[in-house]
């Protein structure tokens, strides 16, 4: 195993960059016109099926970065997607970013190297590739009172607050217990969830 | 952290409208494009078979896994076991699969209809048969000199090996040459002058070891970004780490310098010397290195007999060959009078204190010092000049060939080093740096592909740009372009339009339909990356195998067997012997010769199928990291420093070259007051022929924009957003404007992405060469903006 790219530690506060709030609060009253005018096409946070949805349509592919759901603002993204996430009245809660534990992400402000905005689809020439898509959202348990195991791959994933708790987290995965913050002491991936060519998963080198 | 209150419900009712509501917004116009159709399954599916091969796009090589069910590509992810990328990719690499499944993939080989008006689809069979007589014919009737090949750093090694050895071996042509012409070909002239061998002597765990990275007019934030990752990694452990940026216009990795130095186009060779002036007046420089490992050289100065390429006598063709004399450390330090700190800052508008801050860098032994560059340097029409400039100042101060100092140059394409710069697919070259003017190595040649003395040609062919000029006025009757898109990518395009049924055969095989198969006279439809086997290898030399791991879609096939078959229409099987289903490792083993015992020897294939990439020259299974030095190159018999035991001709020492600034071909003027420069993005690969049909590539940059200063635009009267007419002496394209967005080019400047067929970039190009290495300066042009 090569050694990994990145470690926990983060860089000072100090070393972030500043933003404007000024600029950030123009846009935002804008936002909330956007929001206001689209009420009702808005799905509720009841209907789980239909934020599953939403949630697939951002990924090309179940494991893939999301593309950035909403349009550029001012300002860098860990200003509002912090280590816990902020709440930007009268924007929103922005979720947490996930990735300040991940080896291999080597600045927290590099969303843009994985993540993409989505401006039009003018121009697009159509595409057939079809999308994979989560079918599961459960681990499996040994027996009834055991812990379930993690149903996905940790790459990228290492902090596992940043999705199952706070404010931003889809009602179907928020974890219960919150505060237990050591999750992989009970929880632990499915073995072929992390499966590496050569090591747990045969090459498919016949084909 | 917020409880689960009734706030927090609100807040994420909220939440979840802002998301959607926001992207209903910025997507209203996409409601005529369907829904890409949705297939159950998640990462853990059982039916979903992982296999390990380079990404397809950057010469960073990073390792993929690649996730395939039913034959197609369904997922990737970084490879964790791939040592380059360490399990991160970039966006392009995370949205790979993607990329092979637009709709108007290319099928069946397609042949213009006799009116010329469109296309019809035939077999392969018909395909093959007419290649093979087309360029029969035209070698019969006007010789080896009217049939080429366009070829690509994206070929894989099979592909670069069956079309180098079909046209040298079997054509007996030289008109042979790769788009990397047009990208790297500067770097391999840099390190033929001062190494007699291509490649680098570094490697990416320099990125790691180095204590200053020193970047000359090098975006790598977006053009090699999970290399980036790596330093700025670095950065973040070890706080005396330092990035200089050295650029004509702000761009993300700006962002991250620690000091950003701010450059006139084309004014590099003066800053190059200024700091060597410094350098070797103040007497910073390795006295004991230069004695036992250092010779010095200059070349032909004189602009008039060198120009550039595109005007008066050169404006057909560009033969301009430096000669070299012997100099020496005296001679360099009268030469680089002229270079004080005032009059370079004259010239570069880098200030004197900037100077000598990167003087300081470079002489301070005590520090690691790594030098990157790419396009900014090789597109220049004095590149080579400038590659022969960033390795004297390591040459002069010992800051080469030992972890964390090299001067390393990075390459764009995935195989630019792998195929086109190792296997030699050049107009003068052959496999492991020989070169055709060479009787020996033609003599080695011949032998080990088992031809007849005399049967590689001794002149070579035409450069790329060259070429094209060949076939636009006719001396070229027949073409076979793979792998790329030159009716995009060519310097100032609007020379090389095309009538249909102008005498002329053009083949074209690629994956999509791209303003090149429009001007084709026969298009093959090709496999792509993981739907055939595959070899490339990338910046640092490492050589990476990868197994056929989906299907390609209707009759596509991979780019060497196309090679092979009209190879053997042509009766030239003798040069392809090898069982039909079973060519591609005894192709390899036979390739593999060339290095042995040279320095440049590859790993078995077996080695490479089973690992992630090896460095070469691997000697006895063990890869090299860093080349020349004692203690790590297996060819290095000292117990310590380095020998550059390629440089027989320098009496196995390096060269440094003494080199003057020259001005660029074209600079701005009352008519055209702007420089342009053009380059890549992030999100598209190239052209865009792959990219532009990954809808989350798309959407991040739907089309070519030109990037404007705050400063340019108020006077112009034009706001962000606003289209405009950039137009040059050649012609002219209507873009969006972009003022302070990820690039920021100074006032005097503009900055157009090239990757847009519909917005083409260069029409506004200018021809112009670098006079050694022939590839063109696609970074500095004068142009004007107009309201519209
Ligand atoms: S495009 Fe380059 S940096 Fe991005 S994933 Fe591919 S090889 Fe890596």
């Amino acid at each position: 195993m090569t050694e990994s790219l990145l470690t926990s530690d983060r860089r000072s506060p100090d070393a972030r960059r500043s933003w404007r709030p000024f600029t950030l609060g123009v846009i935002a009253a804008i936002l909330v016109a956007i929001v206001l005018w689209n009420r009702e096409e808005a799905p509720s946070v009841e209907a789980a099926p239909a934020s599953h949805a939403v949630r697939a349509q951002r990924r090309q592919y179940v494991g893939a970065p999301p593309v950035i759901p909403h349009p550029p603002l001012t300002g860098q993204c860990v200003t509002c997607h912090t280590p816990k996430g902020t709440n930007r009245p009268p924007l929103g809660f922005a979720p947490a970013n996930p990735h300040t534990k991940t080896p291999g992400m080597s600045e927290e402000s590099r969303c843009r190297q994985c993540h993409a905005f989505r401006f039009t689809d003018d121009e697009f020439v159509a595409s057939d590739f079809e999308r994979l898509t989560l079918t599961r959202t459960q681990g499996s348990r040994a027996h009834s009172a055991a812990p379930p195991t993690i149903p996905h791959s940790l790459q990228m994933r290492n902090d596992c607050n940043a999705c199952h708790s706070g404010p931003a987290a889809r009602p179907e995965i928020v974890c219960k217990h919150p505060e237990r913050a050591r999750c992989t002491q009970c929880h632990v991936p499915e073995p072929k969830s992390d499966a590496v060519f050569g090591v747990s998963e045969p090459a498919s080198d016949t084909k | 952290m917020t409880g689960q209150d009734s706030a927090g419900t609100d807040r994420r009712t909220f939440l979840v409208e802002l998301g959607v509501a926001a992207s209903a917004v910025t997507l209203a116009s996409c409601g005529k494009e369907p829904e890409l159709t949705q297939i159950a399954g998640d990462p853990n599916d059982p039916s979903l078979q992982w296999d390990k091969a380079p990404c397809r796009y950057c010469g960073t090589g990073c390792g993929v896994e690649v996730g395939v069910k039913d034959g197609k590509v369904a997922a990737v992810r970084g490879d964790k076991e791939a040592s380059v990328n360490r399990g991160l990719l970039c966006v392009k690499g995370y949205h790979l699969p993607a990329m092979l499944y637009g709709r108007d993939r290319l099928k069946f080989p397609m042949k213009r209809k006799a009116d010329g008006q469109g296309f019809e689809k035939i077999s392969w069979d018909e395909a093959l048969d007419l290649i093979a007589e087309k360029f029969q014919t035209t070698l019969k009737e006007h010789g080896p000199e009217a049939v080429a090949v366009y070829g690509s750093g994206q070929w894989t090694i099979f592909d670069g090996y069956a079309a180098l050895k079909w046209v040298k071996g079997g054509m007996k042509s030289n008109n042979i040459d790769p788009n990397a012409r047009l990208c790297m070909a500067s770097a391999v002239m840099g390190f033929m002058t001062q190494f007699q061998s291509d490649e680098p002597m570094g490697c990416y765990d320099d990125f790691e070891a180095g204590d200053d990275f020193i970047l000359w007019g090098n975006n790598m934030a977006e053009m090699h970004p999970v290399l980036f990752s790596r330093i700025l990694e670095h950065k973040r452990k070890d706080g005396g780490v330092r990035i200089v940026d050295i650029a004509t216009r702000w761009t993300p990795t700006s962002q991250y310098a620690d000091v950003y130095i701010e450059i006139k186009p084309g004014s590099d060779l003066a800053l190059a010397n200024g700091i060597l002036h410094l350098l070797i007046a103040s007497g910073r420089i390795d006295k004991a290195f230069i004695e036992e490992n250092v010779v010095f050289k200059r070349g032909i100065e004189d602009l008039d007999k060198i120009g550039y390429g595109c005007f008066g006598d050169q404006t057909e063709h560009y033969g301009f060959k430096d000669e070299a004399r012997d100099s020496s450390l005296d001679e360099m330090r009268e030469f680089l009078q002229d270079y004080t700190p005032a009059k370079v800052s004259e010239i570069t508008g880098v200030s004197e204190a900037q100077i000598r801050l990167l003087a300081d860098m470079y002489g301070d032994s005590s520090r690691g010092t790594v030098s990157l560059w790419c396009m900014g340097v090789n597109q220049h029409t004095r590149g080579t000049w400038m590659n022969n400039l960033i390795t004297d100042l390591h040459l002069l101060t010992g800051k080469i060939s030992r972890p964390g100092s090299n001067p390393f140059s990075l390459t764009g394409q995935p195989s630019a080093c792998g195929t086109a710069r190792e296997v030699g697919t050049l107009s003068n070259r052959l496999p492991a740096d020989m070169v055709v003017m060479n009787p020996e190595h033609r003599a080695t040649v011949e032998d080990i592909w088992n031809l007849p003395e005399g049967t590689i040609n001794p002149k070579p062919g035409y450069h790329a740009v060259d070429m094209f000029r060949a076939l636009s006025r006719g001396d070229i009757k027949a073409m076979w372009i793979q792998v790329t898109n030159p009716w995009v990518s060519l310097p100032n395009l609007t020379r090389f339009e095309r009538k249909p049924n102008d005498g002329r055969f053009i083949v074209v095989s690629d994956i999509y339909p791209t303003p090149t198969t429009a001007v084709a006279d026969l298009i093959l439809p090709s496999a792509a990356w993981v739907e055939r086997e595959g070899l490339f290898g990338n910046s640092e030399r490492r050589t990476q195998q990868w197994n056929k791991l989906a299907e390609p879609p209707g009759e596509a096939k991979e780019d060497a067997w196309q090679i092979i078959q009209v190879a053997k229409r042509m009766g030239m099987e003798n040069l392809f012997p090898w069982p039909e289903d079973n060519w591609h490792e005894p192709m390899f083993e036979e390739y593999r010769r060339f290095g042995f015992g040279h320095g440049k020897d590859l790993a078995s294939y077996e080695q490479l199928k089973g690992s992630r990439g090896l460095r070469w020259p691997v000697v006895d299974g063990k890869e090299t990291k860093y080349r020349y030095m004692a203690g790590e190159d297996p060819y290095v018999m000292k117990a310590s420093g380095v020998h550059f035991y390629k440089a027989k001709g320098y009496g196995e020492k390096a060269a440094v070259w003494l080199r003057p600034y020259q001005p660029p071909a074209e600079v701005p003027d009352e008519e055209y007051p702007l420089w342009l420069s053009t380059g890549r993005v992030l999100e598209h690969w190239h052209t865009g022929s792959m990219t532009r049909r990954v809808k989350e590539l798309h959407q991040a940059v739907p089309e070519a924009y030109v990037e404007l200063s705050r400063s340019d635009a108020a006077e112009l009267g034009i706001e962000n957003g606003q289209r405009v007419r950039v137009s040059s002496r050649r012609g002219s394209v209507e873009l969006k404007v972009k003022i302070d967005e990820r690039g920021r080019p100074p006032r005097g400047s503009v900055f157009i992405p090239f990757f847009d067929e519909l917005r083409l970039a260069n029409v506004l190009t200018l021809d112009a060469m670098d006079c050694i290495s022939k590839e063109p300066d696609y970074k500095k042009c004068a142009v004007r903006v107009e309201k519209v």
